[in-house]
């Protein structure tokens, strides 16, 4: 597998939205000899221009999300614990006894133990409303010297290997994507392109939005991660798209319809060069791209997502193949939507 | 003795109910050097001796118990994926994306399924029975099949963290804790001090059937029981009313089915002593492995410490070590006061 | 006697919880030719014991329970109805409109209520029609106090499937008396024992597994299995040997007495499986947790819809069981 110690960085610095400068420095610092220019715009979007050999009449915008889904501190009780709400969507049943940091601080969502709950109770998932944070303080005053109303929280979930090829770990969306944005920018390109480390996608792909602006494309590339349901039990088109199955090139989505250009030219461009790519069975979801698609004076749009399975809890699952896949892709369409006449 | 170190040494290994045996190494090398004796029993109890060498002593058994909640494994399916059965009291809710590991022939990491948005229906009105979750190993069905069998043991992740205020959080806390919270205390008594034959039972099996304390006792037949355990810590979503309070030092419990006579004993020693102690009343049934040792035998004056932990049952319990400090400081004050003698029968009538 | 004929006519006596066989029955006086003595204990149960012909030999129990699940007349009415109570656990939609018979060979019909919706159906709601028209005349035949369970209904199926109601646990019961008949050997004192009072909470093995206080134990009963439709995830599979059982919703079996029956099975070539049975207990309880308690763990028959008149086995299975309880019983457990 390839530089996963990048990847591992990059999961678990924390970066919620909104509070992502621990992921962007990371990146910085990775890609800084490699950018002909490399700046962060008013809303905090990280945007670097590479030089290729050529310049291409479609300029060209690659884009990832920096930001995870997360917690936000709402109010700190009297016995010390912390009140919250989540950042971007995350299902109330995967947040009980699960670790947290807040900052630098370790803390638990506590979990009312079994013999507590009634029947009833554990039939029915806690709200998220009744959940707080347990820090190991005892009073309001001695966590307020702590914690303030309105940082943030991360999961903490260790970074590992699962068999051979796959990895766990949080907020493999999007990281994973700027990963391979890290990756691609590394190597010599064939045209001048723009790597965009987006903001707050998660709540409302938000970031993508001035950073489109700015940069104008004509044509943007979103590397992403989408909902993989194929485990067992589940089949048909209900499955989404498949682990190992290659790069996720999207059609259609909850929010964006495809470029058809674009989608058969990524489609020759894999099948000529022995890349594996498979598309959505299931139209849900959705990204930068619609930011990148319908801003200024629009863009042509591909989506490129690895399929990643648990997507918004702890633990998230990729495939290192289909990763590898991605990269390739994406590598390779800089060059063909280069040449492309539109 | 330091009771995060000691926590820290056997933290990494499993000891779901049934496969106690696991864990015996790193409890004879806890309890090196401060036990006269230490062995395995037949059913993964582990038996610690240390006799004060005064006639006609009295016999105390000191009782924590050495298995965790888990899970057996009971189905592996196309994909990689893993059914399992929960081996104690398990809230399904605390399931949905973990992480795992799985005690095959090699050990595996895994996470429970967390099932998409779009297959999972309306999110907040129900939780999955634990017959319904899956574990996804990222392996396949075949490379899984040479790991795991029917029985396999998995357990949660959950790593050893510390809290503001010496508050420590890590899973299976209970009752590992107790345990070295007995192993402490045993080794803080002056030897010329001691006035009971100390039997430690580190007993198997409590989440389950409380296998190893039953029949322990048989093998011990001791003339009193303290039997030290977690209880709930009061917070959030629980009654105040019978919780426990942090740093307010050990539980001691009254209840129908604990020796009162005892618990005043132990109290007192608390009392003359300084330990802070707090007292919890538990009308019925304790919930705990004091309650088939009372019965045992031709009966046991037998009564429960408890340690107060918040989120019992989960891979992320927490407890104060100025609480676990306390608890072995009772402990070792009450083997060291001597005044409290067990129960004879006592005839009334004539002989 | 061949095997189906035993359990044939082990399902053809009644046993029900608390009454279950005494002195004169087919199984006292069938396991007395092959033991050395045979006593039965407070509780009913019949604990016969083989020596060895070592000396300081190590106690094996086996227990297999005599009982079956059935019903306790407690009421009479005017019209010469029999309100029935259930022992253990019933199955009230198989148990409805089945013929049954007392104790004492009188047979009835036990039936619903008209207009019983069978999601409302309980054993509340049965009574057995005895063909009488008033008490009184009910009174000559039935009393308060007796009991009744399903007319023997032993059925061969193909391929060598069985058939019965109580097969739980007769099929155990044949088991021990054809183990006992082929042992050889053993290096432990064998004590047979056919347990009272399962089916209501595993009553009658306490008592034994007290006074003999075995070293080791085998429970020998039936499990579930996951090949029926709608079933629980369950890798016990009928016609796939013997179960192995690792645990049950009443306890968790010695690791030591697992590993050595998965190793005797394995050297016998004895088709095996091992079993979690998710619901249900078995007298390998009191085994392992009565007194001292013992080394101990269970060998189980898949059976199909048990609890209901028509338990289906495989006699291969048995075969399996048989094989691999007299192989555990002539092994040596510390090699």
């Amino acid at each position: 597998m390839a530089n996963l110690e990048l990847l591992e960085k990059l999961c678990n610095a924390s970066g919620v939205s909104g509070n992502d400068d621990e992921v962007k420095d990371i990146i910085i610092n990775e890609i800084r000899n490699y950018c002909d220019r490399l700046y962060i715009d008013r809303v905090g979007n990280l945007i670097g221009l590479k030089k290729g050999r050529k310049v291409s009449k479609n300029r060209i915008m690659i884009c990832a999300h920096t930001d995870e889904v997360g917690l936000m501190i709402t109010g700190i009780l009297k016995d010390g614990t912390l009140t919250f709400e989540a950042v971007g969507g995350i299902d109330c049943r995967v947040l009980s006894a699960k670790r947290v940091m807040i900052g630098k601080i370790p803390g638990i969502i506590c979990s009312k133990p079994i013999h507590c709950k009634t029947a009833e109770e554990r039939k029915i998932p806690v709200p998220t409303k009744n959940l707080v944070i347990d820090i190991g303080t005892e009073s309001r005053k001695e966590t307020q010297e702590l914690v303030k109303i309105g940082d943030t929280a991360t999961f903490r979930s260790e970074f590992i290997r699962l068999g051979e090829n796959k990895i766990k770990a949080k907020a493999l969306d999007d990281r994973l994507g700027c990963y391979i944005m890290c990756n691609i920018l590394k190597k010599d390109l064939e045209y001048d392109t723009y790597f965009a480390f987006t903001q707050c996608e998660e709540v409302g792909c938000r970031g993508a939005v001035s950073a489109a602006m700015s940069i104008k494309p004509d044509i943007g590339i979103v590397l992403e991660t989408t909902t993989a349901a194929d485990i067992y039990g589940v089949s048909g088109d209900r499955t989404v798209c498949e682990q190992n199955g290659g790069a996720v090139v999207s059609i259609i989505d909850g929010s964006t319809i495809y470029d058809r250009t674009l989608y058969k030219v990524a489609v020759e461009c894999a099948k000529k060069n022995n890349i594996k790519i498979q598309t959505k069975k299931y139209v849900s979801g959705g990204n930068d791209a619609r930011s990148l698609q319908r801003t200024a004076g629009g863009a042509k749009v591909t989506a490129i997502s690895l399929p990643c399975r648990y997507l918004h809890t702890p633990s998230c699952v990729g495939d290192m193949r289909d990763a590898e896949q991605m990269e390739k892709l994406c590598f390779k369409l800089i060059q063909e939507y280069g040449d492309l006449d539109i | 003795m330091n009771i995060e170190k000691s926590l820290r040494l056997i933290a990494g290994t499993p000891s779901v109910s049934g496969y106690e045996y696991l864990l015996h190494e790193g409890i004879f090398s806890l309890c090196k050097g401060v036990f006269d004796s230490v062995v395995s029993l037949k059913d993964n109890s582990v038996l610690a001796v240390k006799k004060c060498g005064r006639e006609n002593a009295p016999k105390i058994l000191l009782n924590a118990h050495i298995d965790q909640i888990g899970m057996y494994v009971t189905a592996v399916h196309e994909g990689g994926f893993l059914s399992v059965v929960n081996i104690g009291g398990i809230d399904t809710n605390i399931l949905y994306a973990s992480q795992v590991t799985v005690y095959g022939k090699k050990t595996i990491k895994g996470v429970f399924v967390s099932t998409p948005p779009h297959l999972s229906g309306d999110r907040d009105a129900k939780l999955e029975k634990i017959s319904d979750f899956l574990i996804d190993t990222g392996l396949t069905e075949e490379e899984l099949k040479d790991i795991v069998e029917t029985g396999t043991p998995v357990v949660l992740d959950g790593a050893l963290d510390l809290l503001q205020n010496n508050m420590i959080s890590s899973g299976s806390m209970d009752d590992r804790i107790c345990m070295i919270a007995i192993i402490k205390a045993v080794s803080m008594i002056p030897p010329a001090e001691q006035k009971y034959d100390i039997y430690a039972l580190f007993s198997s099996q409590e989440e389950v059937t409380s296998l190893g304390a039953s029949t322990g006792v048989y093998e011990i037949e001791p003339d009193m029981a303290l039997v030290v355990d977690v209880g709930h810590a009061n917070m959030k979503g629980i009654d105040k009313i019978g919780s426990l309070k942090y740093k307010k030092g050990p539980a001691v419990s009254f209840s129908a089915t604990t020796s009162r006579k005892l618990s005043e004993a132990i109290c007192r020693c608390a009392e003359v002593n300084n330990i802070p102690y707090q007292r919890v009343s538990e009308a019925n049934n304790t919930g705990t492995d004091a309650h088939n040792i009372q019965i045992a035998l031709e009966g046991i004056p037998a009564t429960v410490l408890s340690l107060p932990l918040r989120n019992m049952h989960t891979p992320c319990e927490i407890i104060s070590l100025e609480d676990c400090d306390n608890m072995a400081a009772l402990i070792s004050a009450f083997v060291a006061d001597g005044t409290y003698r067990g129960e004879e029968v006592c005839i009334v009538g004539k002989s | 006697m061949k095997s189906e004929k035993l359990i044939e006519k082990l399902t053809s006596e009644i046993s029900v919880s608390g009454a279950e066989y005494g002195k004169d029955s087919f199984i006292y006086s069938e396991i007395s030719k092959y033991t050395d003595t045979v006593t039965i204990d407070p509780m009913g149960n019949i604990i016969a014991l083989k020596k060895s012909e070592k000396a300081d030999a190590k106690k094996f129990m086996l227990a297999a329970h005599m009982d079956e699940i059935g019903f306790l007349v407690h009421y009479i009415d005017e019209k010469g109805r029999v309100r029935v109570s259930g022992i253990g656990g019933i199955n009230s939609v198989s148990s409805a409109y089945t013929n049954v018979v007392f104790e004492n060979g009188i047979k009835g019909v036990l039936v619903a209520e008209e207009n019983t919706k069978n999601a409302d159906l309980s054993v509340k709601k049965l009574y057995v029609d005895i063909g009488t028209k008033s008490r009184k005349e009910a009174e000559k035949l039935v009393s308060v106090g007796m009991r009744c369970t399903m007319v023997p209904n032993f059925t061969k199926l193909y391929g060598g499937k069985i058939s019965s109601h109580a097969l739980d646990d007769k099929v155990g019961c044949a088991l021990l008396i054809e183990a006992a008949q082929r042992v050889e050997n053993s290096p432990y004192d064998v004590y047979y024992v056919f347990t009272s009072q399962e089916e209501v909470g595993l009553r009658g093995s306490a008592t034994a597994a007290f006074s003999v206080a075995p070293d080791y134990g085998i429970a020998v009963d039936v499990t579930d299995t996951g090949d029926v439709p709608g079933c629980d995830p369950m890798e016990v599979m009928m016609g796939k040997g013997a179960a192995i059982k690792i645990k049950d919703s009443s306890a968790i079996c010695s690791v030591k007495m697992v590993e050595y029956l998965k190793r005797i099975a394995t050297e016998n070539k004895i088709p095996h499986q091992l079993e979690i049975l998710l619901a249900g207990g078995t007298d390998t309880r009191s085994l392992l947790m009565t007194g001292r308690g013992a080394v101990a763990g269970a060998i189980s028959v898949p059976t199909r819809y048990i609890h209901s008149n028509v338990e289906t086995i495989d006699m291969k299975d048995y075969n399996a069981c048989l094989k691999l309880l007299v192989c555990a019983l002539e092994g040596n457990i510390d090699a």
